[in-house]
């Protein structure tokens, strides 16, 4: 199976990381992540990052060193696209706390915009908005987390919604591009399960390959002045153990996972 | 109502002209309006429809055709459906003649947007807070939306491929025809089933069963705090049953329930249904919970007639006939 969206990757010019400024046309996001696929490769970042294509990749880091690891990418690779995945997925949002303001070696709990610009400042090609995870169902908490994002006022953000696996199946896949569709910032999927493997969930595999059904919704989205589509979808791998490329999704047996990103809807 | 009315009784038109002697040509032109029936062939048609001639003359309410809902629609016949509906827009004059605005109506209709941006989930914990449900177990659903006005009836409703029907016409008040073949804890499930049709549903789409599923889960075992007794420990049937005595729904509705908010994986929701099916369980469930009977219309005729109206001034109010009156709301009332 071959997305053939996907499978020919739009050539940006930017290659590198590109101070934030007022572009014409496509957003700043669009630019700066759109047509890559993004490799996430844990402990073995640094070794990985050679192999990774500057033109038409990038890499995520996780994890509580993602920082440190960003300033060593960052100097050995200057033209490194890279984001850096907030530990926020890991806490569940509620109603009340849909973002999860933490930061390690920090005596008070930073604002949100100390955690985004932290990120750029170590090299990040934009800042991922710290979400916690929405558990399945929990509309509330996944409306809490728009409407804190909702306040950022900055156009290199990308809001990421960390949900439960479920919520790409029919139940409640509409609730959730309704939402990500008010979104003032680009949307990225991060997929994930309380309980055991979210791909061996049934409807796991239909779940990932359902970011098409993701992209008929955000095509239908409103336009913008422009003509370009006003949203786009970046697909998120909720688990590290898991290779997710195209619409194929298969075991790869290493710790790395792909990161699909479709910025389709032009 | 003529037509409605007929319907309501099961019988077609050459079954009523041949018991009336009125000719089956000129009841389908009374029944579309056409012509006036004389006052003997009215009454003769009143006679054996057992109505009062007055309903039969009444003008049709187009507003006021309900909705069916079944789980198993398309297996109920479409004879029994078109009766009941009948049925139902017929029981509709006998609530607003008893009632008359004795209760008001404290529900409010809540359609879901049509971008799906509100889920039925959230509709239902709204509605339950509109109802002074707060947190935990609904424990008596009909006496609960019987005090918000809307009114339960429950009888035999002919077919037991049918569990129960909702119809909310504009300007008036949420009716359930609710059958008494079902064990309580279905008909639990049934009526807030109904309810969700009744809050969220004006107009028929694919998607409106599941939706209407999801308000009932989530109405009478909401996520925050059943997924805390589902996970407590190990689901399985035993503790299902034990559950089933507090969340008053059956063992079936309670582990789907586990396995909509992935308390349980796959593999084992599999596994307890067969657990289930082999028990015999899919049949009659253990856990016997105490029946629901709606009360409100019985109460209000009771106080209608303390304070000297007789059993035949409000059985007109009702558009029936005096002994059937009886019958529907004195007998089967106290009964």
């Amino acid at each position: 199976m071959t997305d053939q969206i996907n499978a020919q990757p739009i050539r940006t010019q930017v290659a590198t990381p590109t101070p934030r400024e007022a572009l014409a046309g496509a957003s700043y996001v669009d630019r700066v992540v759109g047509g890559r696929v993004f490799t996430m490769a844990g402990s073995e970042t640094m070794s990985t990052a050679p192999h990774v294509s500057l033109e038409h990749s990038g890499m995520v880091l996780s994890g509580p060193t993602a920082l440190l690891t960003a300033a060593h990418l960052h100097a050995r690779h200057p033209g490194m696209v890279f984001l850096i995945e907030p530990m926020s997925g890991k806490t569940m949002a509620s109603k009340e706390r849909p973002l999860i303001l933490e930061m390690q070696d920090s005596l008070f709990p930073p604002t949100v915009e100390e955690m985004l610009q932290r990120q750029r400042v170590a090299g990040a090609v934009a800042a991922v908005i710290p979400a916690g995870f929405v558990d399945l169902g929990d509309a509330e908490a996944l409306k809490a987390v728009l409407g804190a994002a909702q306040r950022v006022e900055r156009d290199d953000a990308i809001l990421p919604i960390f949900a439960h696996q479920k919520w790409m199946g029919p139940d409640h896949i509409g609730q959730l591009i309704a939402v990500a569709k008010r979104s003032e910032h680009r949307v990225a999927l991060a997929l994930g399960a309380k309980q055991g493997d979210p791909l061996a969930m049934k409807g796991g595999v239909e779940g990932y390959r359902a970011r098409s059904l993701l992209r008929r919704g955000f095509r239908s989205a409103p336009q913008r002045p422009g003509g370009r589509g006003r949203y786009s979808t970046l697909l998120v791998s909720g688990v590290s153990q898991f290779q997710i490329h195209v619409d194929a999704v298969s075991r790869s047996g290493s710790s790395s996972a792909v990161i699909t990103v479709g910025v389709t809807d032009r | 109502m003529l037509g409605t009315v007929r319907v309501a009784r099961g019988l077609t038109q050459a079954e009523l002209a041949k018991s009336s002697g009125v000719s089956q040509a000129v009841l389908s032109k009374a029944e579309s309006g056409l012509v006036s029936l004389d006052e003997a062939r009215l009454a003769a048609v009143a006679d054996v429809l057992g109505a009062p001639a007055g309903l039969l003359t009444l003008p049709v309410d187009e507003g006021a055709v309900p909705y069916v809902f079944h789980r198993k629609r398309s297996t109920l016949p479409l004879s029994v459906a078109n009766r009941l509906r009948a049925e139902l827009e017929w029981l509709h004059l006998q609530v607003a003649g008893v009632v008359a605005g004795e209760v008001p109506v404290g529900l409010a209709r809540h359609p879901l947007p049509p971008d799906g941006f509100e889920s039925p989930e959230e509709i239902a914990r709204e509605v339950r807070a509109s109802l002074g449900v707060t947190t935990g177990p609904v424990m008596d659903l009909v006496a609960s939306l019987e005090a918000a006005g809307v009114v339960v009836i429950k009888r035999p409703l002919g077919s037991e491929r049918i569990d129960a029907m909702v119809s909310w016409p504009e300007a008036h008040r949420p009716v359930v025809l609710l059958g008494d073949h079902i064990p309580p804890d279905r008909q639990r499930f049934s009526l807030a089933h109904e309810l969700a049709h009744a809050v969220m549903h004006q107009v028929p789409s694919e998607s409106q069963e599941a939706e209407a599923d999801r308000f009932a889960a989530e109405f009478l075992m909401p996520a925050q705090v059943v997924r805390g007794d589902l996970s407590r420990g190990p689901v399985t049937v035993p503790a299902l049953a034990q559950l089933k005595s507090k969340w008053r729904v059956s063992i079936a509705a309670l582990l789907r329930r586990a396995w909509d908010l992935d308390v349980i994986s796959d593999g084992r929701y599999r596994q307890l249904n067969i657990e289930l099916s082999r028990a015999g369980y899919r049949s009659i469930e253990p856990v016997v919970l105490v029946d629901e009977v709606p009360a409100l219309m019985g109460d209000l005729v009771s106080k209608r007639l303390e304070l000297g109206e007789s059993v035949a001034d409000i059985a007109r109010d009702a558009f029936l006939n005096e002994e059937e009156f009886a019958d529907l709301y004195l007998r089967r009332a106290a009964a």
